[in-house]
């Protein structure tokens, strides 16, 4: 269905007082789309129809407008001309709609998304505070959020959930919704539960492009009729109807639980308190404003006004009719009466009365003259006296540099009173302790009683006998209902006004009363009805066929017949169709039923078949560890075993290196060695000074060729044994470093036969020894450098002391030629 | 702030670089990760073992991380609504001030770590499907999915499981698309005009018949959900015009398919460079530039509008 093609609306209402016969046409009038048929046309397939009574035909949407349960979808009569349900029949007769409930109605909107199973007792309890807070009846939507929530997540078994509401000035739209994609309830399921919600209007529907299932349910004020409503859509299609409306709002807020001062039974006493206080004002109203007395204008007056906010619209009858019916007010006075009468079995009463003395009200008392100017001179002068206290009051003219000075006016009255306040609450007060102390505890005589407290207040107070009996009463009056309120505070407000509201009661039977006889009327024209289908029925069939009546209207007749049974076998076989089709769809559904359950079956078949593999598998799998643990642990001691031969060459290695070192680091040699040049030097020097004497140069000479020839033998095999050690030293190292690569590629071996995992530590502690050989060997190495250093240093002192030598025997020569 | 460090345990268990992270050799330093990176973790160790010397120049705010790492784990651990609440308004305080309010300076990065440390789990052959396809892609995947997630929970969606669950379910979002070739620079460039203006054609329709693999996919996160499957379904949709691979309105959606358009919509699929401080106002400049997603955008507002 695209939004270009027209929608056809059909509807077809009886002629009734609650629907206007051109309500849809007009409704619809500003949708160029919509068409609205109030007649049937073979022409025109209709979309929709629109009826009050039982459709069995074509049209597969048909909308209800009525009141009875028996019909779905269905909207109350009550309920059209409400904008929120204008949102409902848009949406239903396939109009473009929004799943974002803010763009749909105005108001505060709300959200929050319960995405825990055990989270939905803590929005339960942010809706409930929520709407207390702002005067709906919490309950019923508390139930119905319940009840839709537990559907979603235990029927259907979805999470997380969106919450989303819109609260109105007197309504409320809450919306719950998730994600679906494949809806297993059917509608009449769907129907069915959402009938049994009891709010005012449950619209509901599956968006099919979306694949969201949302439930609506809006709880409009003073409202009685009903609306619920499921429809398949096939999607929306606009971004949002409603976009201005986001720019002026601020209170897109997260829920979080409101903060409440919930008063649960405090409220049966207070109640009737009220109740009885602004009965008590608007009667002294009443007398003294008598013929221009205005209900409304002085219930506003009343000087507490959020007390009068706080009662409910029935508190306010009943305190209407009270003050406008005598026979009420009778009715009111005789039940104080007797509360009062009550009273004075009770003990204590006299501290009773004294307490209620102590809660009166200012007001209660000024309300008894007729303009508070009176009241401040009569009563606020008599608490001057008593105090001694001096009010600064008056017209001003001897007072004119006091800021405090009054000029009668309203305003200054008004702060005359505040003024006065305090010094009444004083006043009061004293007057309580003085009635308590002044009466023998033990008093049962309530009319003795009376008359003491009436003496005491107009002796105080300074009130006239009238306003004074007037002022008694209402606080025996309050002490009473206090009394009675306390002794059944488990019981309703209702309960303690049951005698009073008598008269409620019966006006409420006799619009029963009317109800009913209105259905009388109903039922007898039906009757009436029926007996006139039965009659001409009968006509048909038992006219006479012969006689008087030509073959004309005979045949006239007959066909008229024909056509009645026509028609009626017509409606028949569409309402055996219909239930047909319920048949129908109930076997496929029993169908589908048993081929999931036939599904679940084979599933869990082939996963318990599975789960046998899987379980061979697993002993295979066992098998093959084991194995491979068999053959680990194998590694394991191979490797061990491996280990600890590395370690032994570790230790021989060591062992043999330090011998090395240790024959490196000799000192016989060193000290042989220098023993040797010290030697030669010492020679030298002899050589020197022989040739510095000059003396017995051949004896000398040959003494000199001798020694020439020793320490030349003597360097000879000095260096050659150096060389030699040395040598020696470097072949040691190239063995050294060959081991220690052995070993390195032993150890990298053995990690990767490992993995690096199984005998780590033990690897870890070869590695580490392998470190420290190699320390030792860059030792070694260090050392061996030395000793070459040393050597060397060696080989060019005898290199030099050789030159010297060869020098001195030059000279040696020299002198020798000389000689000769 | 930024802190040069090197320790290989904490890559290792980091998995995404926090920095940049050089290789310093005899003949000049290599860039061998960029931060939000996902680490060569054999590479790194190969290079470590044979003496190399490595460093990490981290840019992230450790402190900012653990703190809400922890504030995660109480997450985990909490079993009723109202300290989930507590914990809701620790996280996003922090949050909204960097992303939203714009002002208080921050990166992705730390983000980016808080939600992977807490949230990532999957299972290892998906990893190597996807960063062995596209590292650009897996990247772009921490990002987008981070950010999904910490905008549902300030939404509103409060329990940890849920979380963790969209979390990876929005990770291997893209998956449909290596299940026949590897992600080709044409199909780069088909995404990234998607995101932009409008997606191609072809790929919406392999969008649209690729769409049955979903449900599978998400098994295979161990995710069964319908919430997050319409969601993934969606993520491509164009919910402003209507004109995405299903044609689906904003008018017909809850909010997570509508906020993970919107996440969707903000990370190129290009690859992400992660600088100091970049996370600072990118909500915010998007809501400003963007005349859509007015709900979400009017939710954060009120919420977290202190700055403005």
């Amino acid at each position: 269905m695209s939004l270009k093609e027209k929608l056809h609306i059909l509807c077809l209402l009886s002629d009734s007082e609650a629907i206007e016969p051109d309500y849809f046409k007009n409704f619809f009038s500003d949708d160029d789309v919509i068409e609205v048929h109030n007649s049937q046309d073979k022409e025109i397939s209709f979309d929709v129809l629109i009826t009050d009574t039982v459709y069995e035909g074509d049209i597969d949407k048909v909308l209800y407008i009525s009141d009875s349960e028996k019909l779905s979808p269905r909207i109350s009569p009550e309920l059209l001309g409400h904008q929120v349900t204008s949102v409902t029949l848009k949406r239903f007769v396939g109009l473009d709609s929004s799943i974002n409930i803010d763009s749909l109605y105005e108001g505060d909107f709300k959200n929050f998304k319960v995405t825990d199973p055990f989270s939905i007792g803590h929005y339960q309890d942010v809706i409930g505070a929520y709407l207390y807070r702002n005067n709906f009846d919490y309950k019923k939507l508390q139930d119905s959020y319940q009840s839709i929530i537990k559907f979603i997540l235990n029927e259907l078994e979805l999470l997380p959930i969106e919450v989303e509401f819109v609260r109105g000035e007197d309504y409320v739209a809450l919306q719950i919704h998730s994600a679906i994609s494949k809806l297993q309830k059917t509608s009449t399921e769907i129907t069915e539960f959402i009938s049994s919600i009891d709010t005012t209007i449950v619209d509901t529907y599956y968006l099919k492009s979306s694949k969201e299932l949302v439930f609506n349910v809006i709880l409009i004020k003073d409202i009685v009729g009903k609306a619920v409503v499921f429809n398949d859509l096939e999607k929306f299609n606009s971004v949002n109807p409603n976009l201005s409306f986001y720019e002026n709002t601020e209170s897109f807020v997260k829920v979080e639980k409101d903060p409440v001062k919930f008063k649960h039974d405090v409220n049966t006493k207070s109640v009737i308190e009220t109740v009885r206080k602004v009965i008590d004002w608007l009667k002294d109203r009443k007398y003294i404003l008598k013929d221009s007395f205005v209900f409304e204008n002085e219930l506003e007056k009343f000087p507490e006004s959020q007390l009068v906010k706080g009662l409910k619209q029935e508190d306010l009858d009943f305190i209407r009719k009270v003050i406008s019916d005598y026979k009420v007010e009778e009715a009111y006075e005789l039940s104080i009466a007797g509360a009062s009468d009550d009273l004075c079995s009770d003990q204590d009463f006299v501290k009773k009365l004294g307490e209620s003395l102590k809660e009166i009200e200012l007001y209660e008392v000024s309300s008894l003259f007729e303009n508070d100017s009176d009241f401040i001179q009569v009563v606020g002068g008599k608490f001057d006296e008593e105090n001694e206290v001096t009010l600064v009051k008056g017209n001003g003219e001897d007072n004119v540099e006091d800021e405090n000075t009054l000029v009668k006016g309203e305003q200054e009255t008004h702060d005359d009173i505040i003024k006065i306040q305090s010094t009444f609450n004083e006043v009061r007060n004293d007057l309580a302790t003085i009635f308590i102390n002044s009466i023998d505890e033990g008093s049962t005589d309530l009319i003795e009683v009376k008359s003491q407290l009436g003496e005491l207040v107009s002796r105080k107070l300074g009130l006239s006998k009238e306003q004074n009996e007037r002022l008694v009463s209402k606080i025996v009056g309050s002490c009473a209902i206090e009394k009675t309120a306390e002794e059944s505070k488990s019981s309703s407000r209702s309960e303690h006004f049951t005698k009073l509201q008598n008269e409620k009661l019966k006006k409420i039977i006799e619009s029963k009363d009317e109800l009913n006889n209105k259905l009388k009327v109903l039922l007898s024209s039906a009757k009436e009805q029926l007996s006139a289908v039965r009659e001409t029925d009968k006509e048909i069939l038992g006219s006479p066929l012969g006689d008087d009546s030509s073959a004309e209207s005979k045949s006239k007749k007959l066909e008229q017949l024909l056509s009645f049974k026509n028609r009626e076998l017509k409606a028949k076989t569409i309402t055996f169709e219909r239930k047909e089709q319920v048949f129908e769809d109930e076997l496929k559904r029993r169908d589908e039923r048993i081929h999931l359950l036939e599904r679940k079956l084979l599933e869990s078949k082939t996963e318990k078949s599975q789960l046998f593999e899987e379980v061979k598998n697993d002993d295979s799998q066992l098998k093959a560890l084991s194995l491979e643990k068999d053959q680990l642990e194998n590694k394991l001691a191979h490797s061990e075993q491996k280990s600890i031969e590395l370690a032994n060459t570790i230790v021989e290695l060591k062992r043999n290196h330090e011998s090395e070192v240790e024959d490196l680091v000799k000192p016989e040699i060193l000290n042989a060695e220098k023993e040797k040049n010290n030697f030669l030097q010492e020679k030298i020097k002899e050589l020197e000074e022989m040739i510095n004497s000059k003396g017995e140069p051949e004896s000398d000479a040959a003494n000199n060729v001798q020694l020439q020839k020793a320490l030349q033998d003597m360097t000879d095999s000095h260096e050659k044994a150096l060389s030699l050690e040395a040598k020696k030293h470097e072949q040691k190292m190239k063995l050294l470093n060959g081991k220690v690569i052995e070993l390195e590629k032993v150890i990298s071996k053995l990690k990767g036969a490992q993995g690096g995992q199984v005998s780590g530590t033990k690897l870890k502690q070869l590695e580490r020894n392998l470190d420290k050989t190699r320390e030792q060997k860059d030792k070694a190495i260090q050392e061996l450098a030395d000793k070459k250093k040393e050597a060397h240093s060696y080989k060019q002192e005898s290199a030099m002391l050789q030159n010297k030598l060869s020098e001195i025997e030059k000279k040696l020569a020299k002198y020798e030629k000389k000689a000769a | 702030m930024t802190e040069i460090t090197f320790d290989l345990d904490k890559i290792r268990s980091d998995k995404i670089l926090s920095g940049t992270l050089y290789w310093h050799k005899k003949s000049g330093t290599t860039v061998i990760g960029n931060c939000g990176d996902l680490v060569n973790i054999d590479l790194v160790e190969k290079l470590h073992s044979g003496g190399s010397v490595l460093s990490l120049e981290s840019i992230a705010d450790l402190d900012l991380i653990n703190k809400h790492i922890t504030n995660f784990e109480k997450l985990r651990e909490s079993d009723d609504e109202l300290s989930r609440h507590i914990i809701r308004k620790e996280v996003i305080s922090d949050f909204s001030d960097i992303f939203i309010n714009n002002v208080k300076s921050g990166s992705q990065i730390d983000w980016w770590q808080i939600c992977f440390q807490t949230f990532y789990d999957l299972p290892e052959d998906l990893e190597n499907k996807i960063a062995g396809n596209s590292l650009i892609i897996y990247k772009r995947a921490v990002a987008v999915s981070s950010l999904t997630v910490l905008m549902a929970f300030s939404l509103g969606y409060l329990n940890y499981s849920f979380l963790k669950d969209l979390y990876n379910s929005v990770f291997i979002t893209d998956l449909e698309l290596f299940e026949e070739s590897n992600f080709a620079p044409h199909t780069f460039r088909q995404l990234e005009h998607g995101r932009v203006l409008s997606l191609d054609e072809g790929i919406g329709g392999s969008y649209v018949s690729k769409s049955s693999l979903i449900k599978a996919n998400l098994k295979k996160v161990n995710v069964e959900n319908e919430a997050i499957y319409s969601m993934i379904r969606y993520h491509h949709e164009n919910l402003a015009t209507g004109q995405g691979p299903f044609k689906i309105y904003e008018s017909e959606v809850g909010d997570l398919p509508s906020l993970y358009t919107l996440v969707q919509k903000i990370y190129p699929y290009t690859e992400i460079k992660c600088e100091k401080d970049d996370a600072r106002g990118v909500l915010m400049s998007f809501f400003k530039e963007n005349k859509r997603y007015i709900k979400i955008k009017k939710i954060f507002e009120a919420e977290f509008k202190q700055a403005a």
